[in-house]
């Protein structure tokens, strides 16, 4: 689908150019594909040089003797991979470090490169880097090929680096380009997270392979030639590492769950659980969204009608009675402009994910009921009181492309799309919504990946009040109630030496303290200054940890795939036990940031300013979406703050992913689900969390939003 | 939706000018009575007059019956629009017809959501010959998919079928369409004047076939 009408020249950018020299068909590739140790696609303990289906996730649990490694691996592009790792190794420390502390927690970070696709004759070659952001307890590299014969059998066969380089190692033939590829240096990894550039091929280098046989369609049986070592596991006596030789099976009992059982180094027995979760496979495919209101088709000479009798039907009981069928389909419709050949409508969509079907319930709608004059439908969708966009539809074309094949493709391109006009014109309705809304729900919080404490939830409940004043000034408010939690009590962080100030160290402490209070209570405003420049205001308790004034303002026209905006923020710390009081500490933050639309599913963000501790930096924002709405990215901050002041980590950095809920349920509904997975929340690079930033909020009514979501016009 | 459809209707029903309010009404209160009465009309398994009190026009009337789903009863047509119609049947599904050729469903989750069956319509015109059909269903990352079908259309002699009320005598049709990944069978049955009276169609992989009958 492209709405064509609006497209500009293409934008090359290396993104684009990677992902569309990367769209090359995988036949055999992600066929019978199971998963290692690791969670990466491969043997048992090692790597192949397969990929998985485009856009999968799949999050693997392995687990052996004293080891579990629980992994997210994401198909960010067809022949691009990205698995984090979160591990804990009993009684482990680090090579080059003494005295054996209970359990050690790792995160780590791998990519994989695939070089080409299987053919007849040619095996896949790749290329990983695996464990090269973190401490480096798993670091290895490796380069590895693939070949899989008929129906039944694959055989790969690499040469590691690392880790991988560590048992039956020879020099290394990249010793040949270059003597420093001789020597692996010591990791001096300082706080992790780090790249460690200065090691990756180097050191050792040794083969490893094995070969894969698929019993039945459900059964797959491996043998492994490992070439880990298992050095430091070794020397410390966690592992008893008999043979370099690995067996291993793995079932699949149902589509998306792999079970794998193995036999490691003579002497350890492991176990995997792989969960496969494809965001283009929904569980009730198109939905089972209720079907609409049909098309009207104009008869005869009813399309050359130039003008309608406004003593048989008033304007005003065209506005009362759209507003009341609208309500039906969740379409809250503000305003109204009537002519002889022409409506305009503003309106905001509370059900619909995508606008796109909004707007063909409304199309429909209109077609039904206006009288026959009425050509030409502007349809304006709001959010949060500010109109996004404006798309104008000809009512001969709803006609003639509702149940035609090519239709929706045909109306994509006939359609006009640009700037939500002004509001001249248009007449307000009268509200019928209630302006007062409110919700109780049960709210969870899980911390994971604190170094000393890597699980904690809390349980509880929360209300959640909103009271609208205008469609554009709202106040709203959530109130919690903690029921549970296995938090411990938690110490007063206080900065020493050169750390920043703990503006989001002390996070236990809120929890600690503020079992029954405030979470947020604020003030916001919506504005428009012009066409394609948004302005918002909230000010009041922001955050759980802040409060104060934050100010927005955003340039996004709605065909340009590039925004700009800016914010500002006063931001106070509040008292811990989430009441109305404030503490000491205050400052001024705020970003200048830019918005791009790559327009292959990838969006890039990047914002430059002031952080809560008033260190100075950038981040950098990269998230692959889905038509569907299912959002899966990373980020990374650097700031003025040196590492060795930041903590562990080094800089902030991590993963996010979101979830649409009318994924989930198949239902309709514009609520989604959306997690960080990866962030260690510590005091550089923090950013004060704001409801409701002004891109978020009006993308949704632009090109490319309303591109993807198309093919639900008429659904 | 049928809370704020019926609002609209009663709403509408009010105003005696018509005009907007009635073009509404008229199109509209089909498909709230026909949820009204979409339980008593598929459980009495019943068509005429299990609707409304008042007297419908069996014109309007369907029997529909969409076996995978198990769901059966009358469908009443919601709009007129000359070459085309589309019927709301049980649970408040609806499906348009053009010229007796299915041409979209909708609550159905695996929708067919457009169709060009114009070749298979001549074909059948014709007493027979080949036709080849165009299907859109919806993906998973919301995007439209185009499926192509190669169709034979089959004359198979005169048969007596019962829409409900009557016997008529029909002359039979089969359609196989082979695509890429599916293979279906359509059935029409069309009367002296040509019109299909009652057919059997594919409507998506998941759905199957939608069966409905003039009454």
């Amino acid at each position: 689908m492209t709405i064509r009408a609006m497209r500009r020249g293409g934008a090359a950018s290396l993104v684009a150019l990677l992902a569309t020299g990367a769209v090359h068909a995988q036949t055999v590739s992600d066929r019978g594909l199971s998963y290692t140790l690791y969670g990466t696609p491969g043997l048992i303990d090692m790597p192949s040089a397969l990929s998985a289906k485009d856009g999968q996730i799949a999050a693997t649990m392995g687990r052996f003797d004293g080891q579990v490694r629980t992994t997210f691996t994401f198909q960010l592009l067809p022949n691009l991979s990205g698995s984090f790792r979160y591990s804990k190794i009993e009684d482990y420390t680090l090579p080059g470090q003494s005295g054996q502390i209970d359990d050690y927690f790792d995160r780590s970070f791998d990519l994989r490169y695939r070089f080409n696709d299987e053919t007849a004759v040619l095996p896949a070659f790749a290329v990983g880097l695996q464990d090269f952001l973190g401490t480096g307890a798993y670091s290895a590299e490796y380069l590895v090929a693939t070949k899989t014969f008929g129906d039944k059998l694959r055989v790969t066969g690499g040469l590691g680096w690392g880790r991988f380089g560590s048992n039956g190692g020879f020099d290394n033939p990249l010793g040949l380009l270059s003597s420093e590829f001789d020597e692996r240096p010591g990791l001096d990894f300082g706080q992790g997270g780090t790249f460690a550039l200065d090691q990756l091929f180097r050191g050792d280098a040794a083969l490893f392979g094995g070969v894969e046989y698929a019993a039945t369609d459900d059964l797959t049986l491996k043998v492994e030639y490992s070439s880990d070592a298992y050095e430091r596991e070794t020397e410390l006596g966690l592992i008893e590492r008999d043979t370099p030789l690995n067996y291993g099976l793995v079932y699949r009992p149902l589509p998306g769950v792999q079970l794998g059982a193995s036999w490691l180094y003579g002497s350890e027995l492991a176990l995997t659980g792989t969960f496969l979760i494809d965001p283009s496979d929904r569980p009730f495919g198109p939905g089972l969204d209720p079907a609409p209101s049909p098309v009207r088709i104009r008869q005869g000479d009813a399309r050359a009608a130039t003008t309608w009798d406004r003593a048989k039907i008033p304007e005003a009981t065209i506005g009362a009675t759209l507003q009341q069928a609208l309500a039906a389909e969740g379409v809250e419709l503000s305003s109204i402009q009537l002519s002889d050949r022409a409506v305009r409508l503003r309106y905001t969509n509370t059900r619909y994910r995508a606008e796109a079907q909004a707007m063909g319930r409304i199309a429909r709608m209109l077609s039904l009921g206006l009288p026959d004059s009425i050509e030409r439908f502007t349809l304006e969708p709001m959010q949060r009181g500010v109109p996004l966009s404006a798309v104008t539809l000809n009512r001969s074309d709803i006609e003639a492309f509702s149940d035609t094949a090519g239709g929706s493709e045909a109306l994509s391109q006939r359609l006009v799309l640009a700037d939500a006009g002004s509001r001249a014109g248009l007449v307000d309705l009268p509200r019928v919504e209630d302006r007062f809304s409110y919700g109780l729900a049960p709210y969870a919080r899980i911390t994971v990946f604190n170094g000393d404490d890597p699980f904690q939830v809390e349980f509880g409940a929360q209300v959640s009040g909103r009271y609208e004043i205008t469609d554009s000034l709202v106040v709203s408010g959530t109130l919690r109630q903690q029921l549970y939690t296995n938090r411990e009590d938690p110490e007063l962080v206080v900065a020493e030496g050169d750390e920043p100030y703990p503006v989001r160290r002390n996070a236990a402490l809120y929890a600690d303290q503020g079992t029954t209070g405030i979470r947020d209570l604020t003030l916001a405003h919506y504005g428009r200054l012009s066409p394609d420049v948004y302005t918002r205001a909230t000010g009041g308790y922001l955050e759980e940890m802040y409060g104060g004034l934050s100010t927005e303002v955003l340039w996004k026209p709605a065909a340009s795939r590039l925004g700009l905006g800016a914010e500002v923020n006063y931001a106070r710390q509040r008292d811990f036990d989430l009441g109305f009081g404030f503490q000491d500490y205050d400052v001024v933050t705020g970003h200048a940031s830019a918005y791009y639309d790559f327009d292959n599913r990838f969006y890039g963000q990047l914002d430059v300013g002031r952080y809560l501790a008033g260190d100075w930096g950038a981040t950098v924002t990269l998230d692959r979406e889905f038509e569907n709405g299912w959002s899966v990215g990373g980020y990374f901050t650097l700031t003025d703050v040196p590492f060795e002041a930041y903590g562990e980590g080094s800089f902030d950095k991590g993963i996010r992913v979101s979830i649409p809920l009318d994924y989930v349920l198949g239902q309709p509904t514009r609520r989604e689900a959306a997690t960080s997975l990866a962030s260690l929340q510590r005091d550089g690079g923090a950013k004060l969390r704001v409801d409701g930033r002004l891109y978020e909020v009006v993308r949704d009514g632009h090109l490319n939003d309303l591109d993807d979501g198309w093919g639900r016009f008429w659904k | 939706m049928t809370g704020g459809l019926l609002g609209l209707a009663l709403m509408a029903g009010c105003s005696d000018t018509g005009g907007f309010a009635g073009a509404l009404q008229s199109a509209i209160s089909p498909l709230v009575g026909t949820q009204q009465a979409a339980a008593p009309a598929a459980g009495a398994g019943a068509g005429m007059g299990a609707t409304t009190g008042g007297a419908v026009d069996p014109s309007t009337l369907r029997r529909v019956d969409l076996n995978t789903l198990g769901l059966t009863g009358t469908a009443q047509r919601l709009i007129d629009n000359g070459g085309s119609a589309t019927f709301a049947g049980p649970n408040g599904f609806t499906y348009t017809m053009r010229d007796g050729m299915l041409v979209s469903t909708r609550g159905l989750k695996d929708d067919l959501m457009a169709a060009d069956a114009r070749q298979s319509r001549a074909a059948l015109r014709a007493g027979g010959g080949q036709a080849r059909r165009v299907h859109e269903t919806l993906d998973g990352l919301d995007r439209i998919v185009r499926a192509e079908f190669d169709c034979t259309v089959t004359p198979k002699g005169v048969e007596s079928i019962d829409l409900g009320q009557r016997r008529i005598s029909a002359r039979r049709f089969d359609e196989s369409c082979t695509g890429e990944a599916l293979i279906f069978d359509n059935y029409y049955w069309l009367d002296d004047a040509g019109e299909i009276v009652s057919s059997r169609q594919f409507v998506s992989q998941t759905v199957a076939y939608l069966r409905s009958s003039d009454l």
